[in-house]
């Protein structure tokens, strides 16, 4: 702990060889809090970068929950000890804790006076930490909308090639990749797309297995779905070598709104938050509240305008389905 | 030929009058024209420099960070000459990348003055002997981090503006010389019938009265001739009258 | 005075003549332009077009790279057509591969002129893979520059006006007015009067017809004094035929004939012409110019504070709203003219209308260059106010002049050449005021302003003969309580409310305030403004005879003015319903008929109420205080439009305008059906 403080205090002290003046002229350097699930990782560094550079004094102090909610407890109690000027969160889970849910919040466990914004949220809506879309509608909380919208999806994998059928392949075990699937064909429905669903059937255990992708993906590819649509779950993503090849296996082109199905599987087409961005955001909100002094509750939920397009060239070569060329002018091409 | 002079003159003037408006007009419009049509390229230019570091800047990099936009700016500045300098700079008019630009930390307070009243859009920025097209570098939340500005010298299109403007001249007097020369040639053709009736109208006048009656049929111009008739016997009556004067009484005067 | 037809043939030959070689002269100007603009601009193009295909070679080439065949490629002429879609100068683009054969192609779709196809190399790993055809338009310029097409149009119909004008002028004072001269004399001889000869000192050919004359007339007239002589010292049987001669005949006095000089309104028309000319340059783009030198100046002008007493000149002015202080340069010119008219038309009793006229191109100068210099909206008002002492003082002196040139009969064919003076003066004045503003910014107008007031005051001196002096202006007596008198009587009020205040309300309003504004606001640019108002300027020109005529033809007066006001009404509310610029440009169109409908029918309706429905005042004095009401009217118009727009926005201040002046002309009907005017008395002429 003392060591990350530390290092904190070291950054302030470069940044103040660097901007002199304006530290002269800061009375005291604001404190920013931050409580991780597994240490700082690309959002959280972007984020860090980003109010750094702001030309003001930022004082940091990072705390590691090592994939452990429990401990989040602790730090709440150490914010409330200290008193740091805002307090980040990263993630869902460890926002939810140290907030709260709005219906239940409870002053004595959750963060209620000072300024909290929080990271990568996927929906902070239907996890019950803000009130609206628009705003948190909380006083003391304020976050960004940074998942990629199916609008945007759907125009995405349209501009790759015409789709009137997708596919889905998914474990629908998992209640969250459940209700993505069903969020995701209403909006498909809802724009004219057919959809052709394949639940991953349970194996032994109860279970499903990675030998049920290929049988589901040429069903798939039986029914003429021109793409297949990625339903994320932790499932899949532990298998997601086997399930790409699969899909390739059938000549199924895959999109993906995930980064890392894309990364590490064969997805042709991807449409991610870069997580940089998803950390400049909210460094952008956590500067109105540091420095502009804007109250957290009265700070509208500001959302991704652009978002990265990923092409895999390796799939696209053993599908030859080529990128069109107005794509590959914006895209980041994996070659 | 007083009225023949007059009238050339007034159609040669007039029509001078017209072909050296028509002539500013056209050199005006050329001007402007030109110029649109060459920003237009630069402006191109500068909007293949704005995507290039656009599609870093939607990867969640800060502007400054982007380490290739020097290499491109730079080959955009070395494939065209009239490219003086091209410039990456952060709203608050803090220079983040540079070429053939003065090695200053900040831009021109006037950009950073034509970038605030933009609000977000491309701008432009004329100057006496240069012209900066600026675009702007908005990062993947919609916000503008910077701007991409590309000076060119537009010396060579003043240049060319001028030449134009000297063969608009050229052309607009030969025009004049070819109109004057038309007009000499052919009013004198258009005005000799009416010299003719006229003068032998001024010989039918200034005889009248002298002549019998009948003897001398004036060909006069129609305007004057229903007047002529009257006019003449009246001078005939008036000088017959006036030629019996009783001179005879002379004698008398003598005696 | 001049006969009307004389030489017309010969006068229509000269101006269709000189309006040929005009023709012929712009349009082969225009088409060595075109040439030299498609030669100069050529590098230019092949220049762009490379950095077009620079960056498509670039985007191919990288597609290329990553793998993907030449004859695969997706979405290239989507591609292409974007990055060619703001590029008018290039008619096409295309891809060849290696083998050159051409796979992809993006056309524009509309094509013209000549294309020259040039043609870069696309490189992909390293080797050459194809190349990018772009072809470019030789012409293509020439979309760049379509509104030259308007100034050479523009430029043609102001110069052909302005032949007409001096041409016309030109012929009458060397050709037609002596030889008319001459006529009435030959007229006058036939009638037995030898004492006068013509006043024309030309050399040329019509010169020596008049000398011709003058010497048969000195004959007859030496002859004549030499028999006299002979017949007083012989005494004998004299006084009989003396009495017989001077029965029949008159005779110059000993000292010579008395030189006859001719008067026609002809000689005072081109002075007047450039006059108004130069008055009408700057039309287009004063509310403009209002709007953008407030903005500069802000609240209150700095300099308005250190003139004596400014303070509170400075709050009085801080407390105008915005929106009427920009109205008021037009107000404040309007309200000039009506103040200073009288003044100058004392003077002009006085000094006579030479004088006047020399007298009031000072103030108008000085007016033009002072708006010149001007930085200011203050400055701005007070300088118009300056030209507007001009203004009134040379159209007073010119008013002046025609009555005393014309006789009763006469007269209204003099106001008619003030007219169309005044009116193809807009035409010209307006258009060119727009398009030179349009390049070389507003302030410099003025002082083109200021020239051709100068150069009309040049003119008059050559042209003008000095004018015989009269020694009083018949006194008007125009008391306030025949004006009180005459807005107790229906028909006189009727009119005004109905007619005159409205279309008034249209014109300085509407048409010189709220259309300049309303197009500017539409983004475009000061000449297509200038092009606008002209075409008001036009059409009354074309049909202001025509309708004039057709409503003196069957007594339609009342008609004719209700269908102005109907047809003004309607023009407005189409540009409140449709606001863009071409129904503006409708409305102004349908404006200029309705004024050429109206104008001179509420004068004639003036005319035949007669002294015995106006309350006894004589119809001549009525329509001086008519037009005085109006120009009140017309003062208030810009103002009220100003704050319309700035509290209703641009598109109900039409429509509110459109529907009130309906409203009007359906009451105008109902006067005229309630109360009619039939000829009562002698009709007299209009002044």
């Amino acid at each position: 702990m003392k060591a990350l403080a530390f290092r904190a205090l070291l950054g302030v002290l470069l940044l103040a060889g660097v901007n002199a003046g304006a530290l002269a002229a800061t009375a005291k350097p604001k404190t920013v809090y931050i409580m991780t699930f597994r240490g700082c990782e690309e959002v959280c560094t972007g984020f860090r970068d980003y109010l750094e550079r702001q030309g003001e004094a930022v004082e940091f102090v990072i705390r590691d929950a090592e994939s452990s909610l429990a401990r989040v407890a602790d730090f709440v109690a150490e914010a409330k000890a200290t008193r740091p000027d805002l307090v980040v969160t990263w993630g869902t889970g460890v926002t939810l804790a140290a907030v709260g849910p709005y219906d239940a919040v409870d002053p004595a466990r959750h963060i209620t006076d000072i300024p909290v914004v929080y990271l990568f949220v996927g929906n902070p809506t239907e996890a019950k930490i803000a009130r609206s879309t628009t705003a948190s509608g909380r006083p003391n909380v304020a976050g960004a909308n940074t998942t990629v919208s199916f609008e945007a999806q759907y125009n995405t994998m349209l501009s790759y090639r015409p789709v009137k059928r997708v596919g889905f392949v998914y474990n629908a075990d998992e209640p969250a990749a459940a209700v993505q699937a069903q969020t995701a064909l209403e909006q498909f429905r809802a724009r004219g797309v057919e959809v052709v669903e394949e639940r991953l059937p349970a194996g032994a255990d109860g279970k499903p297995t990675p030998e049920s992708f290929a049988p589901a993906m040429a069903r798939v590819r039986e029914r003429q779905a021109e793409m297949l649509y990625y339903v994320g779950s932790s499932f899949i993503l532990a298998n997601i070598e086997a399930f790409s090849r699969a899909a390739l296996d059938q000549k199924l082109p895959a999109f993906t709104s995930f980064e890392l199905p894309f990364r590490k599987g064969g997805a042709l087409l991807g449409l991610v938050s870069p997580l940089r961005s998803v950390g400049q955001i909210a460094g952008y909100q956590a500067a109105q509240v540091l420095f502009a002094g804007k109250p957290p509750g009265e700070l509208p939920t500001p959302s991704l305008t652009r978002f990265t397009v990923l092409i895999n060239m390796q799939a696209a070569r053993e599908l030859a389905l080529w990128p069109p060329m107005r794509l590959l002018q914006f895209a980041e091409v994996a070659p | 030929m007083r009225l023949t002079l007059r009238l050339f003159l007034a159609i040669w003037l007039i029509i001078a009058g017209a072909a050296g408006l028509l002539t500013l007009l056209n050199h005006f419009k050329f001007a402007t024209a030109y110029a649109d049509l060459v920003r237009s390229r630069f402006a191109f230019l500068a909007t293949d420099l704005e995507q290039a570091i656009e599609a870093g800047l939607s990867l969640g990099l800060p502007v400054d960070q982007l380490r290739n936009t020097q290499a491109v700016i730079q080959r955009t500045k070395d494939r065209w000459p009239e490219i003086v300098a091209i410039r990456v700079f952060d709203p608050a008019g803090a220079a983040l990348f540079g070429v053939g630009a003065s090695a200053e930390a900040t831009v021109p307070p006037a950009w950073v003055e034509a970038a605030r009243r933009s609000r977000g859009s491309a701008w432009t920025l004329p100057d006496d002997h240069t012209t900066t097209v600026a675009k702007p570098l908005v990062n993947a939340f919609g916000l503008t981090v910077g701007w991409v500005a590309l000076t060119y010298s537009h010396e060579a299109v003043d240049a060319q503006v001028a030449g134009t403007g000297g063969l608009l001249v050229q052309h607009a007097a030969i025009g004049l010389a070819v109109a004057g020369l038309l007009c000499a040639l052919l009013l004198p053709l258009l005005l000799r019938p009416i010299w003719a009736e006229m003068q032998r109208m001024e010989a039918a006048i200034r005889t009248a009265g002298e002549t019998p009656e009948g003897a001398q049929t004036a060909p006069v111009p129609e305007e004057i001739a229903a007047s002529y008739g009257p006019f003449r016997t009246a001078v005939a009556t008036a000088l017959g009258l006036i030629r019996t004067a009783p001179a005879s009484a002379a004698p008398a005067t003598r005696t | 005075m001049a006969n009307e037809t004389l030489f017309r043939g010969l006068s229509i030959r000269i101006v269709a003549f000189a309006i040929a070689i005009l023709v012929l002269s712009l349009a082969g100007l225009s088409y060595a332009t075109y040439d030299v603009f498609d030669r100069q601009a050529a590098a230019e193009l092949d220049r762009k077009a490379a950095a077009v295909a620079d960056l498509i070679a670039n985007r191919v080439g990288r597609a290329l790279d990553l793998g993907v065949p030449f004859d695969q490629l997706v979405g290239v002429e989507e591609f292409l057509g974007d990055v060619i879609q703001d590029q008018p100068e290039f008619a096409s683009v295309a891809l060849a591969d290696a083998a050159g054969r051409e796979v992809y192609r993006k056309d524009r779709p509309r094509r013209q002129g000549d294309v020259r196809v040039q043609s870069w190399p696309v490189t992909a790993r390293g080797a050459a893979a194809g190349a990018v055809l772009i072809g470019v338009d030789s012409a293509a310029l020439n979309e760049r520059l379509v509104g030259i097409a308007f100034d050479v149009g523009v430029t043609l119909l102001v110069s052909a006006l302005i032949s007409l004008e001096v041409l016309l002028v030109l012929i009458a004072v060397s050709l037609t007015i002596p030889v008319g001269t001459l006529v009435t004399l030959m007229n006058r001889v036939a009638g037995g009067d030898f004492s006068r000869r013509v006043d024309d000192r030309a050399r040329d050919q019509v010169g020596r017809l008049t000398a011709a004359f003058n010497s048969a007339i000195e004959r007859v007239n030496r002859e004549y004094r030499a028999a006299l002589d002979r017949a007083l010292s012989a005494g004998a049987d004299a006084a009989a035929w003396g009495a017989e001669l001077s029965r029949r005949f008159v005779f110059a006095p000993a000292a010579g004939a008395e030189p006859f000089a001719p008067q026609s309104v002809l000689f005072i028309r081109l002075p007047l012409f450039l006059f108004f000319f130069g008055s009408e340059l700057p039309r287009s783009f004063l509310p403009i110019l209002a709007k953008e030198l407030h903005a500069a100046s802000g609240p209150t002008p700095a300099w308005l504070a250190a003139v004596p007493g400014g303070d509170w000149l400075a709050q009085a002015y801080a407390a105008i709203p915005a929106e009427v202080l920009v109205a008021l340069p037009l107000s404040a010119y309007l309200l000039g003219i009506a103040l200073f008219s009288p003044v100058a038309g004392r003077l002009a009793a006085a000094r006579g209308s030479r004088t006047l006229f020399s007298i009031g191109v000072v103030p108008a100068v000085a007016g033009y260059v002072l708006t010149f210099l001007a930085d200011s909206l203050p400055e701005l008002i007070l300088w118009r106010t300056v030209n507007a002492l001009g203004f009134a003082f040379v159209s007073i002196a010119a008013l002046d002049h025609i009555s005393a040139v014309t006789t009763p009969t006469t007269r209204a064919q003099g106001m008619a050449a003030y007219l169309a003076a005044y009116v193809s003066a807009g035409v010209c004045g307006t258009a060119i005021g727009a398009i030179l503003a349009d390049r070389i910014g507003f302030p410099p107008v003025f002082l083109l302003s200021a020239v051709f007031t100068l150069g009309s005051a040049v003119l008059l001196w050559i042209l003008t003969p000095a004018t015989p002096h009269r020694d009083a202006a018949p006194a008007r007596k125009a008391g306030g309580g025949s004006m009180l008198r005459l807005l107790a009587t229906p028909r006189f009020l009727g009119l005004l409310l109905c007619a005159g205040i409205p279309m008034q309300v249209i014109q300085s309003g509407f048409l010189f305030y709220y259309a300049p504004l309303l197009l500017q606001e539409l983004g475009n640019r000061q000449a297509v403004i200038g092009r606008v108002l002209m075409i008001y300027f036009l059409l009354v020109i074309v049909f202001n005879e025509v309708l004039a005529r057709w409503a003196d033809g069957g007594q339609r007066h009342g008609k004719a003015v209700v269908i102005g006001l109907g047809l003004s009404g309607c023009a407005a509310a189409a540009v409140g319903l449709w606001t863009d610029t071409w129904a503006a440009a409708g409305s102004v169109a349908a404006i200029g008929v309705a004024w050429a409908f109206s104008f001179s029918a509420q004068g004639a309706l003036l005319l035949r109420m007669g002294e015995g429905r106006l309350a006894g005042v004589p119809p001549a004095v009525a329509i001086g205080f008519y037009r005085l009401a109006e120009r009140c009217g017309a003062m208030v118009a810009p103002v009220l439009m100003s704050l319309m727009i700035t509290h209703m926005g641009f598109a109900d201040t039409a429509l509110i305008t459109g529907v009130g002046i309906a409203i009007c002309a359906v009451l105008f009907a109902l006067q005229m059906a309630a109360l009619p005017v039939t000829d009562s008395t002698v009709p007299e002429t209009s002044r």
